[in-house]
């Protein structure tokens, strides 16, 4: 993006959650890096709490949406959109936008035909509703919370501004045309010969949708970014399968039995990796493959990515080694197949590393 | 449906009576199992979510108290946009877990309850995951610490599972994430919460 005349900054709120402070780090990483070249900034929500995972909805509905909104308010103060790129966060927060219904309600069914796409603009029309001064009354979650010093004081109520916070997915985040744009003429390195899968997991197309609509069974967006970074996408008829989430660690065999599953279907569809932009989806996929393979007959490895890696690469970003050598199955084979040398990708580049 | 407001008086937490998956319609099932079909778990389930629907609606609250499935789910939604008449099949078995946790009491399955609660323990004191720490934890609890290690030291090795906690918070803001924790009881009534709460 150098020698590009000035455009309007784009600054959204980020909120990385733990998987990506964690063992997804290469996720936070490589979309740093990606932003930073496309001269998006990111500002790390200050003070965000665990979303609650796939835990809190499990256990008690109410403790899942006061943790949400507890973010979202903090993200509300600032008045930007929220950038969420783990799915379970972000199906977490999105949720917590909803209201809990009544004792005993029944919760309003979603009306047919298919929600218009949510665009940045949409974000200010939020901030108008959101700002609404004299509310205090605390919402239904947060009744039984004792207020901080600052909302005992009538400070910025904690969840009023919250539920109207616009929150994007890393695909809803790269189809804004800004971003969009930016990313276009950005590319500098067409992926030609990469034929992946797209592989959404199961939470992202769901979330907020119109069950039987086009976009819940065979979402294309991330097909889109991989087109754009000039790869040839395979089709396939898993893309949004569940690869067993956080049954990972209390029932592995099931979700070894999903991965050796899924994997073999992307080798028949003809791909040569899997893309994804789930952190739960890629530690599965990628942490279990060797697993499966050593009690399984003829699996193929077939190397895994986030779509923030391959976004990268095809930016050209010289960082990409650091990430890509912490992947179980190792991806340099095909990416030097591609025509990559190690010496291109490995080399460090200065500023966006935090 | 009287099922549901069963199920609602079982929850310990009065604010639970609130979950999504209560508010419906189990009347409009009719048992075409698409909901099995498309669920990724259903291969390891004893009991199939067309049948805790139907369990459900006949009242069986017992039979389902001691089924695994209710742990099983993983909450992935395929059940709802599959279902011809829009029933939720994940957050029912949200608020059958929520429900039946308290008089349950050890049936199968209770493993993954106990990572749940792991898990939330460890955001009411830390106010983030950390993961190695979560999961060695959990492997002690349930006796199974050997169960995933090559895993876990392909992870430890690879420099991708961070060996120490990470740096705290930026502002202490997220410690102070206990105090939404208030009412939440583990699935334990607490005497004190089992008359009707004012917060409702």
């Amino acid at each position: 993006m150098t020698g590009q005349p000035v455009e309007p900054q784009l600054e959204f709120v980020y909120y990385p959650g733990c998987s990506l402070q964690g063992v997804n780090w290469e996720y936070d990483a490589s979309f740093r890096a990606v932003c930073h070249e496309l001269g998006i900034s990111l500002i790390e929500l200050d003070g965000w709490t665990c979303c609650g995972g796939s835990s809190a909805h499990s256990i008690d509905p109410v403790l899942a949406s006061r943790l949400a909104r507890e973010n979202l308010a903090l993200a509300g103060k600032s008045g930007k959109v929220l950038v969420a790129p783990c799915p379970a966060c972000y199906q977490n927060l999105r949720r917590g936008q909803g209201a809990l219904p009544a004792a005993n309600e029944k919760p309003q069914r979603a009306k047919h035909g298919v929600p218009p796409p949510r665009k940045l603009a949409d974000s200010q029309a939020g901030q108008a509703r959101s700002s609404r001064p004299g509310n205090s009354q605390p919402c239904l979650a947060h009744q039984g919370v004792e207020p901080t010093a600052k909302e005992a004081a009538g400070v910025g109520g904690e969840c009023f501004a919250a539920p109207t916070t616009l929150v994007f997915h890393v695909n809803e985040f790269f189809h804004q045309p800004p971003v969009w744009n930016r990313l276009r003429q950005a590319i500098r390195r067409p992926l030609v010969g990469l034929k992946p899968v797209a592989y959404y997991g199961c939470l992202v197309s769901r979330v907020g949708a119109t069950p039987g609509s086009r976009e819940v069974e065979d979402p294309t967006h991330l097909e889109k970014l991989l087109e754009l970074a000039g790869a040839s996408v395979c089709p396939w008829a898993y893309k949004t399968d569940c690869c067993g989430g956080s049954l990972g660690l209390t029932r592995p065999a099931i979700v070894n039995d999903l991965v050796a599953q899924l994997v073999d279907e992307a080798i028949k569809a003809g791909a040569n990796c899997l893309v994804t932009d789930c952190p739960l989806c890629f530690a599965n996929l990628d942490g279990r493959q060797l697993d499966v393979l050593r009690k399984d007959r003829e699996l193929r490895l077939l190397p895994v990515f986030y779509i923030s890696e391959v976004l990268a690469l095809a930016l050209g970003l010289r960082g990409v080694a650091t990430w890509l050598s912490r992947h179980c199955v190792d991806p340099f084979p095909l990416l030097e197949s591609l025509g990559f040398s190690r010496e291109d990708l490995g080399k460090q580049t200065e500023s966006w590393q935090v | 449906m009287p099922v549901l407001e069963l199920l609602a008086d079982l929850m310990p937490n009065p604010l639970s009576q609130r979950a999504p998956g209560l508010g419906q319609d189990l009347a409009r099932c009719y048992q075409c199992g698409k909901c099995t079909a498309g669920c990724p778990i259903a291969r390891g389930m004893d009991i199939p979510p067309h049948q805790v629907v139907g369990l459900l609606r006949l009242g069986q609250v017992e039979v389902l108290s001691q089924a695994e499935s209710l742990w099983l789910c993983v909450g992935c939604g395929a059940c709802w946009v599959r279902c011809p008449n829009g029933i939720h099949v994940g957050e029912l078995v949200d608020a059958l877990r929520q429900s039946l946790q308290a008089v349950s009491g050890g049936g199968p399955g209770q493993d993954i309850a106990k990572f749940h609660q792991l898990f939330l323990e460890h955001i009411r004191r830390r106010g983030r995951v950390y993961e190695l720490g979560l999961l060695a934890r959990y492997k002690i609890v349930t006796g199974g610490l050997f169960q995933d290690l090559p895993l876990a030291v392909r992870l430890l090795r690879r420099g991708k599972i961070p060996f120490f906690p990470p740096r705290p918070p930026a502002s202490r803001r997220s410690l102070r994430v206990g105090r939404l924790f208030r009412l939440f009881t583990f699935g334990k009534v607490r005497r004190s919460e089992t008359r009707p709460a004012t917060e409702v």
